[in-house]
């Protein structure tokens, strides 16, 4: 099964709420019998994992509409040899940059990274998102991070959206500017649930505000903090001797 | 504490248990929870009057693994929402790193998940390495290798040992601990340290293994796994432990997704994702091994996977060890260490989960910005998720099995 | 009059004296057991190998201070320790000692064991309640509801006992296992009922797997947080005494209390087993017991509330009634040994 339809349907899946398995109920001799010592119940786990060389490609046996299946064991294979998918991605992957840049025409490739990077529009953020998490030829449904630097030169803060592929090494880097007067950009929690809480960390360090944002507390400091202590001017009045150098 | 109007509720004190709720009624709880609680208490709910309360399982806890907080709204034993508090260990881990150089911020790294500390430490020097082209000698890659898989086996016997103590059989936390020390006692000798153990250096390791390494490693490898025979028939075979986490804390693939959880936790919700296997760092590739999946992202799969994890660390140690030949162990390096202008990446799996390390360099010799990421963090997220409509029972095992480190979370 | 009311202040004073010796020997015990289950040696710098261990114990827990928090139920929060401890202690005036010598010798023995042992719960409510503190609450709650439950199938399991001996008097039911004793004498009822007591004393007792009440990793300590120094040594003695209460009980009703293990038919057997004393059987069979809840404890994990009253009113009552069903119709037709 080709990789981009295995993301696509983790993609799909994200956005209803419904495979939660129910809770097993066993009934009254089952439990007597394994209160009176019988070994394990669940006899039929079994690690479920891929051992063949070809593991991307036979994933067929992996169905997401019923992601609890008793898990079937895989054949024994050989280790992966040097494929050229593991190493990491150096190199702008064309297909994704092409497909980006043709949706969200005010994307601009950047090429300083290690992992593609695309600086987008600050509107366009939600869009964005969603488009690689469901619909990019290789799917990105496995958030990394969020995080932020600080331009006091050129008064801009940036933010950086870290996503990846959940079953290939594929990964991206979103970049977005917000000024730092007045630094406010619509929250993705509503995308990844993941970065709501990268959002109220990056929002209490660096001062960023997130618009419709779930959840707008401090989380990593004190509700009565002042000022942002990842900006690059901030000081802590009590401690001068961070700013020395070594 | 907190402002916002969310919190209306943190008025109702530690220790006060007749402090009220501001708001009298009940609070109206989403369809989705309301599945979850079953039968008997939601008959309660509607025909009896019943009060919700506050509990702090506060900073210092016997089973929040380090100063989390948890504000859980319950209803009788029902828990109706979890409401996590960090920031009780934030060292500004983050903020430091600007101001120290390269080598000096490999020490602060492992400071931040103590168990997976040469991983931590590794996903920094990885980081480094690849940005100024260093290759780094055959044997320090394998020692590398070795040493990071034997801290994985230690951080999960600790998790073990603490996962048995949270359910209340405190047994399996001396035996876990006992098997630790032969590790720790291993990295006593070679690494000089037990906890934050400082091995890797950029460029190999910081001085050459010790004589006694590879025989002690052995010896290790063949007691252990009786050992670990012996562990599972305490706990995994026990029934009571079975009827506590089967079916319990149940993290499905999507939301597991969406929340962006990382090992165990994201492999026993049935999604094949481990970094070694994906993105191989180091020589993994070189290495035969299985990543270990669940199927339903509860309890028992997040316990079983972790313990088959064990046993694959096993089976990678025993060829790293045949793979050890005599070498440099270390490249010779820069004196000052200045990245080019620019980003770069690293991401490793702890035994926790995806560590992952970036970097904007602006071509000093400290980062602009250094970004630690840690996979508590996101599992963290996940918890209210997985504890709504359970007993605090299961809350404890939840948390448990989810096998957290504050300091990894609050950086 | 007054003989039997000095003879009545002697005894409650030896009794006394026995229980803090039992105490002493079963905190040791207990820790030594623990140390040994873990791999690892316990107490073994106060005295010899760390017997005196306990007296230091006892001198801390003296000399601590035993706050009470602030918004607490003086009253019930100072009262509470006690009802527990008194009911303990209450019940051991019932336990036929070797020889037939009982504190308090009625013909409805296991009646009055069975209430008096329940008034301990009211101790335990009082003192969740009383201290304010939600995770006590928690804890005492929990604790009610467990020991009023396992109560029943205590009792159950106790009758069975009653039908075979034909008799509430526990001296009596000491005395009707001169032909051997009950446990392999009343075969299969017989070992369900022990099996079922052992359960239902485990958790009486509130020891894992049913310790919720206490639960450490989950409530911090459960009813007893807000307790410190002598007032906690009390609830700790309590349990204790509780322990050992039900080992003996258990001892008498399934083991032959004091008596030698005999079997009809086989004198010299018979008779050797008579040359050890019966206070060593007595106090064997107990400290075994009592070896064995400890061996729970440091074994299994412990079980959720709704699993805990699940097991006892969806598994034990059934096996319970259908076991005393079946003790009935075994005594009626006579079908165990040495009938």
């Amino acid at each position: 099964m080709p990789l981009e339809d295995i993301d696509k349907r983790h993609a799909h899946l994200s956005t209803k709420e419904s495979l939660k398995p129910k809770p097993r109920k066993r009934g009254i001799v089952s439990k007597i019998l394994s209160f009176l010592g019988q070994k394990s119940i669940d006899g039929n786990w079994e690690p479920r994992a891929p051992k063949s060389a070809n593991w991307q490609s036979e994933r067929g046996s992996f169905d997401p509409e019923l992601p609890y299946s008793p898990g079937k064991p895989q054949k024994k294979g050989k280790p992966v040899a040097n494929p050229p998918e593991n190493k990491h991605p150096s190199q702008l992957d064309e297909s994704l940059s092409l497909s980006l840049l043709k949706q969200f025409p005010n994307t601009t490739p950047l090429d300083r990274a290690q992992v593609p990077a695309f600086m987008i529009e600050s509107q366009d953020l939600i869009e964005v998102l969603s488009w690689l998490k469901c619909k990019a030829p290789r799917p990105f449904s496995l958030p990394l991070h969020m995080s932020a630097i600080d331009w006091p030169d050129k008064q801009q803060i940036e933010l950086v959206y870290e996503l990846r592929s959940s079953c290939s090494n594929a990964r991206v880097s979103i970049h977005a500017l917000v000024p730092r007067e007045n630094p406010h950009i619509i929250s993705s929690a509503s995308v990844f649930e993941c970065f709501n809480w990268h959002e109220r960390e990056a929002a209490e360090l660096f001062g960023v505000v997130f618009d419709s944002h779930p959840d707008p507390r401090k989380l990593l400091l004190d509700s009565t903090y002042t000022g942002f202590p990842l900006r690059k001017e901030y000081e802590d009045p009590e401690h001068e001797f961070i700013k020395k150098p070594y | 504490m907190d402002e916002g109007q969310t919190d209306t509720h943190s008025k109702a004190q530690i220790g006060g248990a007749h402090a009220p709720c501001s708001c009298r009624s009940l609070h109206p709880i989403p369809a989705m929870i309301m599945s979850r609680i079953d039968e008997s208490t939601q008959n309660k709910r509607s025909k009896i009057h019943t009060e919700e309360y506050l509990v702090n399982m506060g900073p210092q806890h016997p089973s929040t693994h380090g100063v989390l907080r948890l504000v859980i709204r319950l209803d009788g034993e029902t828990v109706l929402e979890v409401t996590p508090h960090l920031g009780y260990i934030h060292r500004s881990i983050e903020k430091i790193c600007e101001n120290e150089t390269y080598p000096q911020i490999t020490h602060l790294t492992d400071r931040l998940d103590y168990l997976s500390a040469h991983i931590n430490n590794w996903c920094w020097i990885d980081l480094v390495e690849r940005a100024i082209g260093l290759e780094v000698p055959e044997r320090a890659q394998v020692a590398r290798v070795i040493i990071s898989e034997l801290q994985r086996i230690q951080s999960h016997l600790l998790w073990w040992g603490v996962f048995g103590m949270d359910l209340g059989a405190f047994t399996p936390f001396l035996y876990g601990f006992r098997d630790r020390e032969q590790i720790t006692d291993i990295f006593e000798e070679t690494c000089g340290a037990r906890l934050t153990m400082n091995y890797f250096r950029i460029g190999g390791l910081v001085w050459d293994l010790h004589e006694n390494f590879v025989s002690r490693t052995k010896k290790f490898l063949d007691y252990f796994p009786q050992a670990l025979q012996e562990h599972e028939r305490l706990l995994s075979e026990n029934v009571i432990v079975q009827e506590r986490c089967s079916g319990i804390g149940v993290l499905s693939t999507e939301k597991a997704l969406a929340y962006g959880c990382s090992g165990p936790v994201l492999r026993a919700s049935g999604v094949d994702y481990d970094v070694r296997k994906i993105q191989p760092y180091g020589i993994y590739e070189r290495f035969d091994f299985e990543v270990p999946i669940g199927t339903k992202g509860d309890c028992l799969d997040r316990y079983r996977v972790r313990i088959e994890e064990m046993r694959e660390s096993m089976k990678i140690i025993r060829q790293g060890l045949d793979m050890l030949a005599p070498g440099d162990f270390c490249a010779l390096t820069p004196r000052k260490i200045k990245l080019p202008q620019g980003e770069f990446y690293s991401l490793m799996e702890t035994a926790r989960g995806s560590f992952g390390c970036y970097v904007f360099s602006d071509g000093s010799d400290k980062p602009y910005r250094a970004k630690l990421t840690s996979p508590g963090f996101n599992c963290l997220q996940a918890i209210n998720e997985m504890a709504q409509g359970l007993k605090i029972a299961d809350l404890v095992a939840i948390i448990s099995t989810l096998d957290l480190v504050i300091p990894d979370i609050d950086r | 009059m007054l003989d039997a009311f000095i003879e009545m202040i002697c005894v409650t004073l030896g009794m006394l004296a026995f229980v803090t010796v039992l105490a002493l020997v079963l905190i040791y015990a207990e820790r030594k057991v623990c140390a040994h289950f873990q791999c690892r040696l316990g107490p073994m710098r106060v005295g010899w190998h760390g017997f005196l261990q306990p007296v230091a114990d006892a001198i801390k827990l003296l000399l601590k201070e035993s706050p009470i928090p602030k918004g607490a139920d003086r009253l019930l929060f100072q009262l509470a320790p006690f009802i527990p401890m008194t009911a303990a202690f209450a019940v051991l005036a019932f336990i036929p000692w070797p020889l037939s010598v009982s504190m308090a010798d009625v013909n409805t023995g296991v009646l009055f064991v069975s209430a008096i042992s329940s008034i301990g719960v009211i101790g335990v409510l009082l003192a969740g309640w009383s201290s304010n503190n939600k995770y006590s609450l928690l804890g005492g709650i929990r604790n009610g509801a467990q020991i009023i439950s396992y109560e029943m199938s205590a009792a159950l399991s106790m009758l069975v006992v009653v039908l075979f001996a034909g008799t509430l008097n526990l001296g009596e039911i000491v005395a009707s296992q001169e032909a051997g004793w009950w446990i392999w004498r009343g075969h299969l009822p017989m070992l369900v009922a022990f099996v079922i007591f052992t359960i239902s004393a485990t958790a009486e007792c509130n020891r894992t797997p049913f310790d919720l009440a206490e639960g450490e990793s989950e409530l911090t300590a459960g009813f007893h947080t807000e307790y410190a120094g002598m007032r906690f040594a009390v609830f700790f003695l309590a349990e204790f005494v509780n322990m050992f209460i039900f080992s003996a009980l258990s001892a008498t009703f399934f083991f032959g209390g004091w008596l030698p293990l005999s079997i009809p038919g086989f004198d010299t057997f018979n008779a050797i087993m008579a040359l050890i004393p019966t206070k060593i059987w007595f106090l064997g069979k107990t400290g075994l017991l009592i070896f064995l809840m400890m061996w729970f404890r440091w074994t299994f994990p412990r079980l959720r509330i709704d699993q805990l009253m699940n097991l006892e009113w969806k598994i034990l009552i059934p096996i319970g009634l259908i076991n005393i069903s079946l003790a009935a119709i075994v005594v009626v037709s006579g079908f165990y040994f040495f009938s």
